[in-house]
């Protein structure tokens, strides 16, 4: 944690990344869900034989090595673009929050983190529909 | 894509941590196995079980449950859709290769050959900005989205 908290100081304190200090859980519980798929298998493989589903998909719950693999790297490729587009991106809002907003909300006050946390929340929305449906 | 937001004045590093917190929220409902919740979780909430229709290639699961934290956009506005049987994850039209470069390019392949293959602008259009599986139609030139062939992001990284 120490390590982390070294990282994280070097970045000025605006751009502390949460996901940074969630890695540690996503691999944690990534880790309880490949034993659960492991030790559940035969339970899994019983209840799937009486039901409707035809045989030969994977059990519930259950990792396939190579398609983890292949979302792990492809994740990775996605991190690198990602913060490219981000810190363009960053200069940007900076420059329509600095100049265009007609006020600035402090981030001390509750309702701006309500505000971004909804706002970010519906623009996902519309932008992930967007992006895979059919708009 | 954020532009609304500092916009209303949102300090743009804040707009970024709620994009994490969403993202890192998004990260418990990838299970198959957490069943069904507390009933007005499931309302409110994206869920696991919400969120595996969402990645379901069915027919009846394409184009629904595009929430982040929030299933209550698709309550809203129209793409909302119950998990009624266990999804079926992929493509619809499979890739067959777990070449990452494949994997990420073959869609934008797909969509060049049908751009060049299509005659005049209104279907070279449509394939570009049309629903997935979007097909010229024979007679009345209006596209109709062919749910069956479409291909989703389900199965991927997003």
């Amino acid at each position: 944690m120490d390590q982390l908290g070294a990282v994280l100081s070097v970045l000025p304190a605006p751009m502390r990344d949460p996901v940074l200090v969630a890695v540690p859980f996503f691999v944690l519980f990534l880790a309880i869900e490949w034993t659960a798929a492991r030790k559940l298998e035969h339970l899994d493989a019983e209840s799937e034989s009486e039901s409707r589903f035809e045989s030969g998909r994977p059990a519930r719950g259950s990792y396939l090595d190579r398609d983890a693999r292949a979302s792990i790297s492809m994740g990775l490729v996605s991190v690198a673009t990602m913060g490219a587009w981000k810190f363009l991106g960053l200069l940007g809002y900076a420059a329509l929050y600095a100049y265009v907003a007609p006020w600035q909300l402090s981030a001390s006050q509750w309702y701006t983190w309500v505000i971004a946390l909804v706002g970010v929340d519906v623009l996902f929305y519309a932008y992930h529909r967007i992006a895979t449906g059919s708009g | 894509m954020w532009i609304p937001l500092p916009l209303l004045g949102v300090p743009p590093w804040l707009v970024f941590t709620s994009f994490s917190i969403n993202l890192v929220y998004q990260f418990w409902i990838h299970t198959e196995r957490i069943g069904r919740l507390w009933r007005p979780v499931e309302f409110v909430l994206n869920t696991p079980s919400h969120h595996r229709v969402h990645h379901g290639m069915d027919a009846l699961y394409l184009d629904k449950n595009y929430g982040g934290i929030l299933i209550i956009w698709d309550r809203l506005f129209g793409t909302f859709q119950p998990e009624l049987f266990r999804p079926h994850y992929g493509l619809t039209k499979p890739v067959d290769t777990f070449n990452i470069w494949t994997l990420e390019s073959h869609e934008y392949v797909a969509i060049a050959h049908d751009v060049r293959l299509a005659t005049g602008w209104r279907n070279k259009f449509g394939y570009v900005f049309g629903p997935p599986g979007w097909e010229p139609a024979p007679e009345s030139g209006l596209g109709t989205p062919a749910a069956a062939d479409a291909t989703t992001e389900a199965g991927a990284v997003g």
